[in-house]
């Protein structure tokens, strides 16, 4: 029920700071946030966050894509990446980089609950499996 | 081989190899155990299609999705699932789960997704049938009209079995059910009839005692074992009478006779209502979810004899059920009894009789009935029929012994005689035309002056002295499928000079013992 809880919260508090601007938007997330010490709940914090960021994606029609390289991408090649993406989703992208050396070279880009593997690692697996057949 | 031309040959491979950069569909595992997986993600994911799970170490498993719900999706995993973990990456296949099918099977164990389990090698096969299969419609269909022959006595006779049948062997443990159902296997060879022996849960000595004893008898170069141990996971068992099932399909299309034996179905009920207790659905009666009915429908509703157009191609299925202590009105054998054409009840208590197959003729029957049997059949065991019913109608009597009018005492030793003469040793089947001459013999009062103790002694004199001077008259039943009026004269003749023999044998024992 834990998991259910934070998706609870955070749809309670974005549904509530929805249209509020300025002093109306700090009383909010003051009520919220006494709401959770009180209840002991500060430690789920990080957990609604996130299930907060995806609620305000899905509202706005954005796609959140995380892209993992082997190394730091220049903007433009963010660009260009993000751009793919756009136009398979036919969305906003908001991209997140991420690096992991792992991956050998090129990168992997996921959203929604699709990926694209264009990693070196992928490609070296995949002639391995192709020589051993 | 040279090492110029390995260079070459790798060379070659990869300038053939293409780097392929595609879109594919992750999930993320949530929840794993008991060999049941929730994954979330795969938002257009099909109903029974095959997932492919890799582990943190790389290894492959693949699972089949059962239950779509609202964010995440129900999966059973065929295989090793000690391996997976929570967050582990599962990929669509975009494939319904599909099994290896053709002549490279035959012959071979298998597991329930067709991968050698016999230390034989891989089995390369080119063609592939999705294991979930939609059965024949009404338009596909003909009539059961022939035998498939069991070469066993008192089932060709009384219950015979046609080709596209459905018929359920039923009974306790330890009554003999699989060994009917090996007899049956052994009997088709020369018959050009495939045979799948589906062992759901069974022990693996079992399953193969059973094989070495396929292999001794020759039989294993016509039959495939579907092996699903009682050591694999529930998912396995589940899935395998649906593999053996569309192996025997394949045959089937091809215009073959396929005879497919699922032993048992019960156990394939408990790993189904397993997986459908660890997938949350609700459970009724005994445990078993709502839909364990048409889990066993499905499945045998595939078994068909298909319309001359289509190739006259049939499955028999002669699914295997055991009961507890004889109660036949639990809920899985009451299911099983309706949806097929009919049950063969083997019982304890005649095992322990010593009346082997311990078959109860009043419980057993065939709703195909005589349009499954060769004329010559038909002929003798209609009366067979007829005396077996009069004589359980009246052995309650016999307890009371003296006071009994001569018919009722006749009647009395004529059933007592056929019992006997019904009686068949384990892993012998016999020629319709043995069969044939023995139960007339029987039927026709032939016997009734040979003492019961003597009866399988005759029968064995019976057959040599037919192979030595009735040979025609053997041959002419196989060949024809009929009982002439010459050769009915001539195995008359020679049964009763058998009999009179026998009747000057016992008188002159008698003497020698009245000397003494």
């Amino acid at each position: 029920m834990k998991k259910n809880q934070v998706k609870i919260l955070a749809a309670a508090l974005y549904e509530a700071s929805q249209g509020k601007k300025g002093k109306e938007l700090d009383i909010v997330i003051a009520n919220f946030s006494n709401y959770l010490a009180e209840h002991h709940l500060v430690s789920m914090i990080p957990g609604i966050l996130t299930e907060l960021e995806k609620l305000h994606f899905t509202a706005e029609g954005i796609v959140a894509a995380e892209l993992t390289s082997s190394e730091e991408l220049a903007q433009a090649e963010i660009k260009k990446i993000a751009d793919l993406v756009k136009t398979n989703t036919k969305q906003e992208v908001v991209v997140k980089t991420d690096t992991d050396e792992d991956l050998v070279g090129g990168a992997v880009v996921k959203y929604n609950d699709k990926i694209i593997d264009m990693s070196i690692r992928h490609q070296l697996n995949n002639l391995a499996k192709q020589l051993s057949n | 081989m040279s090492y110029d031309h390995l260079v070459k040959s790798l060379q070659k491979q990869l300038e053939d190899w293409q780097s392929d950069v595609k879109e594919e569909t992750v999930g993320e595992v949530i929840e794993v155990g008991d060999g049941i997986a929730k994954v979330s993600g795969l938002s257009d994911v099909m109903a029974s299609e095959m997932l492919e799970f890799e582990t943190k170490a790389g290894d492959k498993v693949y699972g089949v999705v059962l239950n779509l719900e609202e964010y995440s999706v129900g999966a059973t995993i065929l295989g090793e699932y000690a391996a997976l973990k929570e967050g582990d990456k599962v990929k669509r296949t975009k494939r319904i789960l599909e099994v290896p099918v053709g002549e490279a099977v035959v012959g071979r164990v298998v597991n329930p997704l067709g991968q050698a389990i016999d230390g034989k090698g891989e089995i390369k096969s080119k063609d592939h049938y999705p294991v979930e299969k939609i059965a024949p419609g009404v338009i596909t269909r003909q009539s059961v009209f022939q035998p498939l022959e069991t070469g066993i006595k008192v089932i060709d006779a009384i219950i015979p079995i046609g080709k596209g049948q459905r018929e359920l062997i039923i009974g306790d443990r330890q009554t003999g059910k699989t060994a009917l159902a090996i007899d049956a296997i052994i009997n088709q060879a020369g018959k050009d009839v495939i045979c799948i022996y589906v062992a759901i849960g069974q022990k693996e000595s079992k399953v193969a005692r059973i094989v070495a004893k396929l292999e001794e008898t020759g039989a294993m170069d016509y039959t495939t074992v579907v092996s699903a141990g009682a050591s694999e996971s529930a998912a396995l068992s589940y899935i395998a009478p649906y593999a053996g099932c569309s192996m025997g399909e394949y045959f089937m299309d091809k215009g073959k006779d396929v005879l497919v034996i699922y032993d048992d179905l019960s156990k394939h009920a408990v790993a189904y209502r397993q997986i459908s207790l660890l997938l949350k659905r609700p459970p009724g009666r005994e445990a078993y979810p709502g839909d364990v009915f048409y889990v066993h429908s499905r499945l045998l509703e595939r078994a068909a004899k298909m319309n001359d157009e289509l190739g006259g191609g049939s499955l028999t299925a002669l699914p295997i059920i055991e009961t507890q202590a004889g109660d036949i009105s639990a809920y899985i054998p009451t299911n099983v009894i309706s949806i097929t054409d009919g049950q063969i009840f083997l019982e304890t208590d005649l095992f322990y009789k010593g009346v082997r197959p311990a078959l109860s003729t009043g419980l057993s029957v065939s709703r195909v009935g005589s349009a499954a049997q060769k004329k010559a059949m038909k002929k003798v065991a209609g009366k067979l029929k007829m005396d077996l019913a009069q004589y359980r109608e009246m052995e309650a009597f016999a307890q009371f012994g003296s006071d009994l009018d001569d018919a009722t005492k006749q009647l009395l030793d004529r059933g007592a005689r056929i019992t006997e003469i019904l009686k068949q040793g384990q892993f012998s089947p016999l020629l319709q035309s043995k069969q044939v001459s023995i139960i007339y013999a029987a039927a026709n009062g032939h016997l009734d002056k040979v003492p019961v103790a003597n009866l399988a002694a005759f029968e064995q004199k019976l057959f040599t002295k037919m192979e030595a001077e009735g040979k025609d008259v053997l041959d002419s039943i196989e060949k024809s499928g009929e009982l002439s009026d010459g050769d009915e004269q001539k195995l008359k003749t020679i049964i009763d000079d058998l009999v009179e023999l026998e009747e000057k044998v016992e008188g002159a024992e008698d003497k020698k013992e009245d000397k003494k």
